[in-house]
């Protein structure tokens, strides 16, 4: 075929060799690094970005490899495909959880970032105002499940709104520009469309509406089969993670300008997000577990994600709360409680 | 760097639809535009969702600000969804529609039935994975438990898509004659190629549906996932050399395709210098006719004649003047190496022109037209052939004394070619000469009648023609020469 029988061989030769070495380039990555897809906030990245930036890593002999995701789903299905060996999580996700297809193996925080924003053109002063109105979430996230909580709290009807499926910085962008009526977003972008709206900005509903009826933990997480047959690592890897989170609650300052330099984003953006939630440290998840608290946050908001099921199956937290990975790296004892 | 290829894709898109608009073009540029759309959306749910390493970021999407931009571009994901289900059902019909377009056999209904299955194939593949409609069943038992298999269906068939239209493309190529627009069209199947190539990327190892959340399967593949820059620079450089070299040669072809199909629209064709020596010999013979026709006129002049010798004399110098004519034809073709290649709507009169050539013949010439379609030919050249073999196939004849000799040419489409067929039931020619008689100078007859060149001319012209001749002979029984020209349109 002469020359353009060449540029055919070379292209599809080159475009072949780029399929072949994609899986051969990757099973070798996979043995030398620990790949954890962490969120674009200060909630789902700052432990991390602590552990790994003192370090702490580095001391339990680990390499860490930080992938920023968006949300939950997405960073779940990138665990589930064997692309990632660890994953934060947050409420929204935790059905991946019910399902078995992930356990927990930290907890970091209880989450305080969820609001239901309008604005004050939408007509939207409280909870009720919903009705008829168009908000924006997206779905399988912590965004709707703060939402149908919303919902569900104040006696409305989720087909008496209209619910729509974006992603979170799009829908801050929609509600910015007028497109929907209400968003239900967690911080940073809450604090965007503040920054961009002003006084225009209205919160509707936050976290702090629900602090005595349901706790909304935030985790992370791993599929079975790999901290099984990576135990020792898992256990070093929440050895360095809660390291981090102790260092993360004496300098919320410091890494508030540590992440935001981290994602690209203005520091004045994720500096709000220190009050988000309640941190943990080391010392307060050992006496959590020690007294039950955890397994009851844990059992709330399960049955908030089994409200709509009929007959759900009821998880004993054992099943998905790797005790007896936690207990030992926080206590340094082999008894998983 | 995704976006360069949806930017050179767009580029030649443009290109193809505005320079060259001829179907084939049209079908192409659609491809295009199905996968500029199929990739945007693709880069949209990634850049949104994120998962990628920061220097495959840089690779992907070249800076901060235009990954931002994306990331905070207000669109629902039943838009995404609907924007990348509608690229590859464009893609997907438009190939399918391509191929169909390339297929030279099929009647106009057989055509037309497949062009519609063709877009019921895009038309379902959107209806049924459209927001509106995958609400009704995603959310179901069974779909929800077999969601990861019903994709991977999804995903067969769409390859199923590709391999069929491959394989009409690969049969067209194939069955092109010419060996110049066969080159110019595998071309082509690079270009197709490698759009294929990337819609497996994109589209079939893509996600599948957005819209709704209905588990990991949902927005994410597990075959997608090349955190590795250097698989991404290599699919991107590829990709994008192979669009450019394959959108040239799509306008080169559209552009020679457009030549074709217009009456009186010319081509040059320039032949090889095949041989110095035939070129020297011709000259040298014509000078030897031109002193023999000097030494005629001379004789007719001085010498006195009784009518029967002055008509003989006549007769000699008649021979003598077509011989020159011809010699000089033959010459002029072997020092200019072109012809001009024009339609001919009827190639039997170029036959009809070769059969008015022969003087006295000695032998009835019959011609039967059974089929005949427009071809390219240069027609003075093309006759001269075909007189070349007629006045084999009498001289053959001639040859083989006391027998009731004719000589017959006929004319009929076998495939893609015009065919040409002179056949004599004169002495023929034994099986051991036959691969030498294209040779130059090469000659079982006698030589005062032949210079040994004949053969070679006709050779010549018919290659020039993008044409095959063959030969098939028995001693005794006589002897056939076909000559296959494309033929390139019908009327």
């Amino acid at each position: 075929m002469g020359k353009e029988g060449l540029a055919f061989g070379i292209v599809t030769g080159l475009i072949l060799t780029a399929f072949c070495t994609a899986g051969c380039g990757s099973k070798q990555k996979r043995e030398e690094v620990i790949r954890v897809a962490c969120h674009t906030n200060f909630g789902g990245s700052s432990a991390a970005y602590a552990a790994l930036d003192n370090h702490f890593f580095e001391r339990e002999g680990l390499k860490v490899e930080l992938l920023e995701f968006s949300s939950g789903p997405p960073a779940i299905a990138a665990l589930e495909a064997g692309d990632v060996d660890i994953s934060f999580l947050g409420h929204g996700a935790f059905t991946y959880v019910l399902e078995g297809k992930v356990q927990v193996i930290a907890v970091d925080s209880l989450s305080n970032a969820e609001e239901i924003m309008a604005t004050k053109e939408s007509g939207i002063k409280k909870p009720e105002d919903l009705i008829g109105k168009t908000i924006a979430t997206q779905f399988g996230t912590s965004g709707e499940n703060f939402l149908k909580a919303a919902l569900v709290s104040y006696g409305i009807p989720e087909d008496e709104v209209t619910i729509l499926n974006m992603d979170t910085a799009g829908a801050a962008m929609a509600l910015m520009k007028g497109k929907v009526d209400a968003v239900s977003i967690w911080a940073p972008y809450t604090n965007e469309v503040r920054k961009a709206l002003g006084n225009n900005a209205v919160t509707v509903v936050d976290c702090m509406d629900f602090r005595d009826t349901l706790a909304l933990p935030m985790s992370w997480v791993a599929s079975e089969s790999y901290i099984d047959s990576h135990k020792d690592t898992v256990e070093k890897f929440v050895r360095a993670l809660y390291a981090g989170m102790d260092y993360r609650n004496e300098n919320l300052e410091q890494m508030a300008k540590l992440v935001a330099g981290r994602l690209g984003m203005e520091v004045e953006l994720i500096e709000p997000d220190i009050k988000t939630a309640v941190w943990f440290d080391s010392h307060s998840v050992l006496s959590y577990i020690e007294d039950g608290t955890i397994a009851r946050w844990y059992k709330e908001l399960e049955k908030f994600m089994n409200r709509d099921a009929e007959k759900a199956e009821e998880h004993r937290i054992q099943e998905y709360l790797r005790l007896d990975i936690l207990y030992p790296a926080l206590s340094g004892k082999k008894d998983g409680g | 760097m995704l976006f360069l290829i949806i930017l050179v894709l767009l580029v030649t898109m443009v290109a193809i639809v505005f320079i060259e608009r001829g179907r084939l073009a049209i079908w192409a540029a659609g491809m295009e535009a199905g996968l500029i759309l199929v990739i945007l959306a693709y880069a949209v749910i990634w850049i949104k969702n994120g998962g990628i390493s920061r220097q495959i970021s840089y690779i992907l999407y070249f800076s901060d600000s235009m990954k931002r931009f994306f990331q905070y571009y207000p669109v629902s994901y039943a838009g995404l969804s609907k924007l990348l289900i509608f690229g590859k059902s464009l893609f997907l019909c438009c190939m399918m529609l391509l191929s169909i377009n390339v297929l030279d056999t099929p009647g106009r209904l057989k055509r037309r039935l497949l062009a519609v299955t063709a877009v019921g194939v895009g038309a379902l593949n959107y209806g049924m994975l459209h927001p509106s409609v995958y609400e009704w069943y995603c959310k179901t038992e069974m779909f929800q438990e077999r969601q990861g298999d019903i994709f991977h269906v999804i995903r067969l068939l769409y390859m199923v898509n590709l391999a069929v239209c491959l394989f009409m493309i690969a049969g067209k190529s194939q069955s092109i004659k010419i060996n110049w627009v066969r080159r110019q069209f595998q071309y082509i199947s690079i270009l197709i190629l490698n759009l294929s190539v990337l819609f497996i990327i994109f589209a079939v190892l893509g996600p599948i549906q957005v819209s709704h959340f209905t588990g990991s399967h949902y927005i994410y593949s597990n075959f997608l996932y090349f955190n590795s820059q250097w698989i991404w620079l290599i699919i991107i450089v590829c990709s994008v050399i192979s669009i450019v070299i394959g959108s040239r040669a799509l306008w080169n072809y559209s552009r020679l395709a457009k030549k074709i199909g217009r009456p009186g629209i010319t081509i040059d064709k320039k032949l090889k210098d095949h041989n110095a020596g035939v070129k020297m010999y011709t000259h040298g013979m014509k000078n030897e006719l031109l002193v023999l026709r000097a030494m005629l006129r001379d004789f007719s002049e001085e010498v006195p004649l009784n009518v029967a010798g002055k008509e003989k004399l006549a007769a000699m110098t008649a021979v003598s003047e077509s011989m020159l004519l011809r010699m000089d034809d033959l010459y002029h073709a072997f020092k200019n190496n072109s012809m001009v290649l024009e339609d001919v709507k009827k190639p039997s009169d170029i036959v009809k022109a070769a059969i008015l050539k022969m003087v006295n013949p000695s032998v009835e010439i019959g011609l039967d037209v059974s089929e005949e379609y427009p071809i390219l030919a240069d027609s003075h050249h093309l006759s001269e052939a075909i007189y070349n073999l007629i006045k084999n196939s009498v001289d053959s004849i001639e040859q083989k004394a006391g027998t009731d000799g004719n000589v017959r040419v006929r004319l009929y489409i076998q495939g893609q070619n015009q065919i040409f067929e002179v056949s004599d039931n004169g002495e023929g020619i034994p099986e051991k000469s036959l691969p030498q008689i294209f040779d130059p100078f090469y000659s079982s007859k006698n030589s005062k009648k032949s210079w040994g060149i004949g053969l070679l001319y006709v050779e010549q012209i018919v290659r020039g023609h993008f044409g095959e001749i063959s030969v098939e002979s028995s001693v005794g029984e006589g002897t056939t020469f076909y000559v296959a020209i494309p033929w390139y349109r019908k009327l």
